[in-house]
């Protein structure tokens, strides 16, 4: 059976083949900064943490098993990375997050956009286990099991923690996906 | 489709975001030098260091069997 992009990623760090590296960061920089910016809220601490997990791969890369889930482990990573810096700083991302750091790679219409930007903020108001929940399923579409990888929760856990964000995100917007004033919001 | 469905369908839809071009340089060169020094092997640090050892381990026969002479 051949390897597939992860295992071929993971075969050529082992033998330190900067390839293996390339290969990789070219498939995670960009969901793992993603995930990192509507998590933390703020581009510059993104940039320190996606530094920071991309460092660990160049160090750690090496010693991975061929057969690890490189992707759970990069999110892994990031999403450590970020609690130790919410720890030692003792800041929980804000709510009011910075929306217009949030540049689209890709074009969307105008319509799509005001849509995709009232989503953005009803993510970003959230609590941060329920945006990091649907980050990672939702927006970067982990799987349940990988999602019980990278929160160290068994999956049946994982399953009821998910629905109940994608109730509390549902919750936050009106029928026709515009943020309902908190106010109008249930607990 | 379920309301729920839908609205996981749409965070999909969420755009990517973008790095900033020379950051991504910088971080890349980095972790590639960091990786490059790693696990590249150093033949001449090694082989100077085998040589001493050597060396050192001969002279110390050499004196032990000296001292019995």
């Amino acid at each position: 059976m051949p390897a597939t992009p992860d295992q071929e990623a993971l075969m050529l760090l082992e033998r330190g083949d900067i390839r293996g590296f390339d290969l990789a960061y070219a498939r995670y920089a960009q969901p793992v900064f993603g995930f990192l910016v509507r998590l933390s809220g703020s581009r510059a601490l993104a940039e320190d943490l996606f530094q920071h997990t991309f460092m660990r791969l160049a160090e750690a890369g090496p010693r991975l098993r061929v057969d690890s889930n490189l992707r759970a482990w990069l999110f892994t990573v990031a999403r450590n990375a970020f609690h130790s810096h919410a720890r030692a700083q003792k800041v929980e991302a804000r709510a009011d997050r910075e929306l217009s750091m949030i540049q689209p790679v890709i074009g969307v219409g105008p319509e799509s956009n005001l849509a995709l930007a009232e989503l953005e903020r009803a993510l970003s108001a959230l609590g941060e286990s329920d945006r990091e929940l649907l980050l990672l399923f939702g927006v970067e579409g982990l799987s349940h099991a990988e999602l019980a990888e990278v929160l160290a929760l068994d999956p049946v856990t994982v399953r009821k923690r998910v629905s109940r964000a994608r109730a509390r995100l549902a919750e936050a917007l009106d029928e026709d996906g515009r943020v309902v004033s908190k106010s109008e919001v249930s607990e | 489709m379920t309301e729920v469905d839908e609205l996981l369908a749409r965070l999909r839809k969420l755009p990517p975001v973008a790095l900033d071009p020379e950051f991504e340089g910088a971080l890349r060169t980095r972790a590639r030098r960091h990786l490059q020094r790693r696990v590249r092997p150093a033949p001449f640090a090694s082989l100077a260091l085998a040589d001493t050892a050597v060396l050192y381990l001969g002279w110390a026969l050499h004196f032990a069997s000296a001292l019995y002479r």
